[in-house]
């Protein structure tokens, strides 16, 4: 009568294993963009697009430099490069290429080179540059437009003065979205 | 002296039973031969004579007589159509079974049977499983049927087995399935809102299944994270602003409490702790990154995940 009993072990091994392997793949892949980094790359790209630099920063590329953050490089690389700035076509450029750059519109220090930034305020004294940054207190070190983060949302809040002083100026848009 | 009197009677009892399957099988003569066909792997011919033993006026009576019947057709199920959803097979074993077990000596047989209709019970299981991975648009009906199967006979194949791990398991993967379907196309909202449903049923029957919060934290952060892949060049400052607006607040007030509570429940689980890091990174909540991220360094060294879990 009992033919078959062999067999049931062999086969229940199968159904558990089956459920088994479900069990395993039961947890959704949790994406890994850097969504702050997608928004400080879109902030960039409109300083750079609603914001007036002299005569003589409208020609040849426009040049968008990135300190210290590479989520942000690699976003603008992909998303804004190449892009239109008036007559300028939009250029990323890394730290190592700041130097010898022949004209730094905007530069982005992230606060992981937050010691660096007295360097740049100084080398980029008179010249036409936006020095944007995102850590608390960094206007006063220099910066012109520093990134806040408010309930998870990045904002900004604007030097004026300094910016008038690197005769950059920013438009309406800009001026109307800082925080005063 | 008493250690082999009871030994004696043992063998008696075994005796006297097989004495009894014996003249049975010799009352049964077509459900025996079935039996034998069956085991010699000749299954067409055990069927045709299987078939008669359960028209056999006599022999329909006795459970041994379905319970061959139900064995033969499980067995051609098995060769044929194992894998097979709607397998006609499967359905008249279980039917041949069940019918067993209410019948004249069906006690004899039980332990058996119910092994056997276990097995069948577990292909629906996994049948159930399969179809929900592969719901489309025409809806989750084949994998919804294919798993009442298996509630209607698990119960009876092992009587008091708590169904609710596997009805968490069958409605985890059919939230899967829909995860996975709105991932194909992330504007729809339909899919997100079902594989949303299908892991708040789990909560309710189980309100500490670390996975269902874990996954509803990721829906809500996924939905964040394809209004934020949308902005580019073309995207007017005020409508990023917007859209950033609402984005953080989903990650804020919807995904970090879940996976808050994931946390809660499962603190050294790796995805949880890595879950925690990501949702901290996109509310720009430095102090907490770095903190989770020793986490994920300490449980790494004490062994408790490995080093491909942080990535």
């Amino acid at each position: 009568m009992d033919f078959h009993i062999r067999k049931y072990g062999f086969y229940l091994i199968l159904s558990l294993a089956a459920c088994l392997g479900s069990v395993l793949a039961c947890a959704q892949t949790i994406p890994d963009d850097n969504t702050v980094a997608i928004i400080r790359a879109n902030y960039l790209y409109q300083f750079a697009n609603n914001s007036d630099w002299p005569a003589e920063n409208k020609k040849g590329p426009f040049i968008v430099g990135i300190v210290g953050n590479s989520d942000v490089f690699d976003i603008m690389v992909a998303k804004y490069a190449s892009k239109p700035i008036g007559s300028q076509l939009l250029t990323v450029i890394g730290a190592n290429e700041v130097s010898t750059a022949p004209h730094v519109h905007v530069l982005f220090v992230d606060r992981s080179k937050k010691a660096d930034l007295a360097k740049y305020t100084r080398d980029l004294r008179g010249v036409s540059t936006l020095i944007v940054t995102n850590w608390e207190g960094a206007l006063a070190q220099g910066a012109h437009i520093n990134f806040l983060s408010i309930d998870g949302s990045i904002r900004f809040e604007m030097n004026k003065t300094g910016m008038q002083e690197s005769a950059v100026t920013p438009g309406v848009k800009i001026v109307q979205w800082a925080i005063q | 002296m008493g250690h082999s009197m009871k030994h004696i009677q043992s063998l008696l009892a075994c005796i006297i039973i097989l004495l009894s399957l014996t003249s049975r099988a010799q009352q049964l003569p077509l459900a025996s031969e079935a039996a034998r066909l069956c085991r010699e792997m000749q299954l067409d011919a055990a069927l045709e004579k299987s078939n008669l033993s359960i028209a056999d006026k006599t022999e329909s009576s006795e459970a041994y007589a379905w319970y061959v019947n139900g064995f033969v057709l499980k067995e051609i199920y098995k060769a044929r159509e194992y894998g097979l959803r709607n397998s006609t097979y499967r359905e008249e074993a279980i039917k041949s079974f069940a019918n067993s077990m209410k019948l004249k000596n069906a006690s004899q047989h039980l332990a058996m049977t119910r092994l056997a209709l276990k097995y069948l019970a577990s292909t629906y299981y996994n049948d159930a499983l399969q179809a929900a991975q592969s719901i489309s648009g025409s809806g989750e009906d084949e994998a919804q049927t294919l798993f009442a199967s298996f509630v209607k006979w698990m119960p009876i194949a092992e009587p008091g087995i708590s169904m609710t791990g596997y009805e968490k398991e069958y409605t985890k993967s059919i939230g899967q399935r829909y995860f996975s379907l709105w991932q194909r196309d992330t504007d729809s909202p339909e899919y997100r809102d079902k594989a949303t449903a299908q892991y708040e049923k789990i909560l309710k029957l189980d309100d500490s299944d670390v996975d269902a919060y874990y996954n509803l934290s990721v829906i809500h952060y996924n939905q964040a994270v394809f209004m934020y892949r949308k902005i580019d060049h073309e995207t007017d400052l005020f409508d990023m602003m917007t859209i950033q607006e609402a984005a953080s607040k989903l990650i804020r007030e919807e995904a970090l409490p879940l996976m808050d509570k994931a946390y809660e429940l499962a603190p050294e689980k790796g995805e949880v702790v890595r879950g925690k890091i990501i949702l901290h990174r996109a509310l720009d909540h430095e102090k907490d990154v770095e903190y989770f991220k020793s986490e994920i360094a300490r449980l790494i060294r004490e062994g408790k995940i490995t080093a491909d879990q942080q990535k």
